[in-house]
């Protein structure tokens, strides 16, 4: 660039578009929240960082690793597949729960970026939450088929499901359980250790449904205290802020219409064992 | 990987919860790694001074999830009749406010005062928790909204007894014109 502006006044018409406006880089600040567990008290603090966005790669995530490689390497966080999909990312930016790695970079150069860990959740090192609650709430709906007979094993068929019965579960299987709907609601703030939140209600639902399984009265039953959905005042923070576009709102009022009891299952299209006992038969 | 260790857990029981949330906390591998690591872990419960993950984890209070051998408490049907409450008074307000008769007057107060009871209830159950007020204060707040319920139910009885009557209450508070209207 500078040799460039040498030859300006030797060919007189060579204008320099090394000006001043692109040599300057556009520099975005990142207020990132703070904390160390080897310094427990020390408060956790928002340090700042400068990145030049015109050097970075447009998702937050690539700004938060180019921090990370360049500035400071403590600065931990959780990451996997940078295309989001893995819902390792999940944080809050700039007062939204979504995922880092898809989340574009405000180009807007006079504001800082607000980065947060997922809001009240108990927090390991600087952005990573201690999700272990959430965890322990998603096996106690027990995700996985469950069926009166479990086939034979080394004996098993496919189970049939219909195309009809298959679209209901679409927008609840593509869940990452990345906790950003859950961390988003405030019902699972202030009783997130018996209201089960809407990522887990989300799939417990997706089970419900499911016409392959044949254990929904044992699952309707275990939901149907006062805090494990009845919590949910349809706020729908979750369905706003997911960043798969799902809508976890939606599921829970469909789980509170089949506890009513006004509202049932209806029964498979296709009879999931129909091939076994095709095969049964011959 | 954390998910994992918990699959292998026999369903929650909150003594071996926090023992799996150490182990957890300390990040064993399921491998040889297991070995290596559970020294550490000694180490770790003796000093808790360097390691607050622990700690954070320690004082985690989460209620077990229930096994299905206890009893459970139903609210789905509760959750159904607030429902019907709630419906039946959007149709039932305008009809009783358009015709004032001690029949509707006497189902209004029913129904508000459920509507209302049930609506601090939740207020109640929701913020005033146990975790943050001990242990005495969340029965206090359940309290309060039965007496603040019983003692609406009981001043719209007099209402309709004694006096005027709701529907008419309600009328005659519109009636009420300011100085500057009449004339």
């Amino acid at each position: 660039m500078p040799l460039l502006r040498l030859t300006t006044g030797t060919f007189g018409q060579l204008r320099t578009f090394a000006t001043s406006a692109s040599l300057a880089k556009r520099v975005k600040t990142f207020a990132v929240y703070r904390w160390n567990p080897d310094e427990p008290d020390k408060k956790p603090y928002t340090q700042n960082f400068e990145v030049d966005l015109d050097d970075c790669a447009p998702m937050v995530l690539d700004a938060l690793l180019k921090i990370k490689n360049e500035v400071d390497p403590t600065l931990t966080f959780r990451r996997s597949c940078r295309e989001g999909v893995c819902g390792s990312c999940a944080m809050n930016i700039d007062g939204v729960n979504t995922l880092a790695c898809i989340s574009h970079i405000d180009q807007n150069i006079s504001k800082p970026t607000k980065i947060y860990p997922l809001p009240h959740m108990y927090v390991v090192k600087d952005l990573v939450p201690d999700l272990t609650n959430f965890y322990r709430q998603y096996q106690s709906i027990e995700p996985w088929l469950q069926r009166e007979n479990e086939a034979v094993k080394g004996k098993e068929t496919q189970l049939l499901q219909d195309v009809e019965d298959r679209v209901k579960l679409d927008g609840l299987y593509e869940c990452v359980l990345c906790a950003c709907c859950s961390t988003s609601c405030p019902s699972y703030w202030w009783n997130g250790d018996k209201y089960l939140g809407p990522a887990v209600l989300m799939q417990a639902y997706r089970w419900i449904i499911d016409s392959r399984d044949e254990a929904t009265e044992k699952r309707l039953s275990k939901l149907k205290d006062t805090y494990s959905v009845y919590r949910c005042h349809t706020i729908m923070n979750c369905t706003r802020t997911c960043p798969k576009g799902l809508n976890p709102g939606r599921a829970i009022a469909q789980i509170k219409t089949l506890l009513s009891g006004i509202v049932k299952k209806q029964p498979p299209i296709m009879d999931p064992a129909g091939l076994q006992k095709q095969t049964a038969s011959n | 990987m954390a998910f994992s260790m918990f699959l292998r857990t026999s369903g929650c029981q909150s003594r071996m919860f926090t023992q799996q949330a150490m182990r957890l906390a300390t990040q064993p591998a399921i491998t040889q790694r297991m070995i290596s690591s559970s020294l550490p872990i000694r180490n770790i419960m003796k000093d808790t001074k360097t390691t607050p993950i622990l700690n954070a984890i320690r004082s985690f209070r989460t209620s077990c999830v229930r096994r299905s051998a206890e009893k459970v408490e139903d609210h789905s049907r509760l959750w159904v009749i607030e429902r019907v409450v709630s419906a039946a008074l959007v149709p039932l307000i305008p009809l009783a406010l358009m015709m004032p008769n001690k029949l509707f007057d006497s189902l209004l107060a029913i129904l508000i005062t459920a509507h209302s009871f049930w609506g601090l209830e939740a207020i109640a159950v929701d913020y005033v928790r146990a975790s943050i007020f001990g242990p005495i204060l969340p029965k206090i707040a359940i309290g309060l909204v039965y007496l603040i319920s019983i003692a609406t139910l009981g001043g719209l009885f007099y209402i309709i007894s004694h006096d005027v009557g709701i529907a008419n209450g309600i009328r005659q508070f519109w009636a009420i014109r300011s100085d500057a209207q009449k004339s």
